[in-house]
């Protein structure tokens, strides 16, 4: 990934990015829209924040609205629902974490993706969003929070 | 009555936003069953957003701060070994943020 196609934030001792060209969920997931399809994972806060990732329990559902419960992540720290940023039928969960769940953690907005879903009504569900710039701002916020607790 | 500081920390709180609509209009907190609460304490030691405290004189957690909570995160549910946390319905929740969102555009 070149520099310039994302924003950056250090935390501790993680870079948290920001692709340009995604859009984001306030409860950090992502959307990376193909066509008329759309690729959904967690964003490198929520992964830094949750930890390793040991199991991925995806929900038992063929279709999803914008703000279901899209899978549940169990790392070493907790076990968490992640919600879906936008709606759609489920063309494929990533194969992949049922045997690597890490790949949430080294490559989030890559490898790590969680569910390949086709596009329902992405016109609404965009409305919802927010750009990269966006969320970036309100991650600065919740780091800003995290460190407060620290 | 309350200090001027206190009223200041509950502005802030009360217009705490949540994608530009006050985060106080949106029905998404958790609710604690006080009868199947045991008092164990795991979803407050789970929720960094400060929303339970436990009450010293009934020994059970209580929700103190609603508005604190990540709207549709409800992961503090699987915390609950006795399954006393639930939540609002997503769908209708959902409806009323969009509903917010014609009155509260984004910026």
């Amino acid at each position: 990934m070149k520099r310039q196609e994302f924003f950056e934030l250090q935390f501790d001792k993680f870079g948290l990015r920001v692709p340009k060209g995604y859009w984001y969920a306030g409860y950090d997931t992502w959307v990376k829209v193909e066509g008329e399809e759309a690729l959904v994972g967690v964003t490198d806060f929520f992964q830094t924040k949750l930890g390793d990732i040991v199991y991925v329990t995806p929900a038992e559902v063929t279709s999803f609205e914008q703000d279901d419960v899209l899978a549940t992540l169990e790392s070493v720290k907790a076990s968490v629902d992640i919600t879906a940023p936008a709606s759609g039928e489920v063309v494929s969960f990533n194969p992949a974490l049922e045997s690597q769940p890490q790949l949430i953690s080294q490559d989030p907005y890559g490898e790590g993706w969680v569910a390949r879903l086709r596009l329902s009504d992405w016109e609404a569900d965009q409305k919802m969003l927010l750009s990269a710039d966006g969320y970036f701002r309100l991650m600065q916020d919740k780091v800003a929070k995290e460190l407060e607790r620290a | 009555m309350s200090t001027e500081p206190d009223v200041l920390l509950e502005l802030k709180e009360r217009y705490r936003l949540y994608l530009g609509i006050p985060r106080h209009l949106i029905p998404w907190f958790p609710t604690v069953d006080a009868e199947t609460c045991v008092g164990c304490k795991e979803c407050i030691k789970f929720c960094h957003d400060t929303v339970y405290a436990f009450d010293e004189a009934t020994h059970k957690v209580f929700v103190e701060n609603p508005w604190h909570c990540q709207v549709y995160c409800q992961s503090c549910t699987h915390a609950c070994n006795k399954d006393a946390i639930t939540f609002q319905d997503r769908r209708e929740v959902k409806a009323r943020i969009r509903e917010l969102r014609e009155k509260y555009p984004p910026a």
